[in-house]
């Protein structure tokens, strides 16, 4: 009993040593999304074109998903041949947000480089990305079946990430 | 002395910073300012880590805190702006978290190792008093 007493401290540092490298290691710079399993968030914006008014009408079928891009982001050319692959092989319907950007220069980007999406919604002044809790660029929602909002994920989207966060909210 | 020399040239330039901050952001009553002010500094900046949004002069920051000055200018309360900002970034945004149950430890933690360890000690003292 006395032993134990004597040992207190060391097992409560080896406790402690525990405790922070299970914590400290787990340094991941996302926030979690309070948005998920949240509705989209209404919005009224024109399309990047300048041609349409969009809402949340104007996405077709779920599930989709929504990309927060900009010319100014370089890690969003990073992710745009795989969403271009997606657009190609039909895998998913992918949506822009042109984040805080200069029209001209995005659809010239678009125009040089390919377009993976079926819009893209110009949020100059950053609302709609605000009322989603971007932080950065690029940011990538899906929004399933049922219409919620069903991953966020903050960084470039890649193959990996796509297999390991995104299909299993494809469905059949 | 050198030391004195390197205190003194903080603080003149932490005040330089605030000062700053302040002719950045226009309101109507220098209550609405000072409101301002408390709200960026207990609002986190959702894209560096530790640093408050008055601390921050990231892209994300600027639009939170421009964000801030346009509520306040609207007449929204300080708990209806956190209220907004929470519904979008969450429970990180605040530097004080909220008290619920995912947090009850953050709060009542300390207190609960303070009392054990006092417990302990007491427990020590006592065994050896009787061995002595």
């Amino acid at each position: 009993m006395n032993s134990y007493f004597t040992k207190l401290p060391l097992i409560a540092f080896i406790g402690l040593v525990l405790f922070l490298l299970i914590f400290l290691k787990d340094d991941n710079q996302e926030l979690k999304s309070v948005l998920i399993d949240k509705d989209f968030p209404e919005f009224n914006l024109p399309s990047l074109d300048g041609k349409n008014n969009l809402n949340t009408l104007s996405f077709e079928d779920a599930p989709f998903i929504i990309n927060v891009w900009a010319t100014w982001c370089i890690t969003c050319r990073v992710e745009h041949p795989f969403l271009m692959e997606l657009k190609e092989k039909s895998i998913i319907p992918v949506y822009g947000i042109n984040y805080k950007d200069d029209r001209s220069k995005a659809l010239e980007l678009l125009d040089r480089t390919g377009d993976p999406f079926e819009f893209s919604i110009f949020d100059y002044k950053g609302t709609l990305a605000m009322d989603l809790g971007v932080y950065g660029a690029p940011e990538t929602f899906l929004v399933g079946r049922d219409g919620l909002i069903k991953v966020r994920h903050t960084g470039a989207l890649t193959p990996e990430v796509w297999n390991e966060k995104f299909i299993k909210h494809l469905g059949n | 002395m050198k030391q004195i020399f390197l205190l003194l040239t903080i603080l003149i330039f932490s005040s330089l910073h605030s000062d700053e901050e302040k002719s950045l952001y226009s309101f109507n009553s220098e209550e609405d300012h000072q409101r301002f002010v408390n709200l960026s500094k207990e609002l986190r900046c959702p894209k560096c880590q530790s640093s408050s949004l008055s601390g921050s002069n990231s892209p994300i920051s600027k639009d939170l805190k421009n964000q801030i000055q346009e509520l306040i200018l609207e007449g929204k309360t300080d708990q209806e702006i956190k209220e907004y900002l929470l519904v979008r970034y969450g429970d990180y945004i605040l530097y004080e978290p909220r008290f619920n149950s995912s947090t009850i430890v953050l709060w009542y933690g300390p207190f609960f190792i303070l009392i054990l360890v006092l417990g302990v000690l007491f427990f020590w003292n006592i065994r050896k008093n009787k061995d002595s």
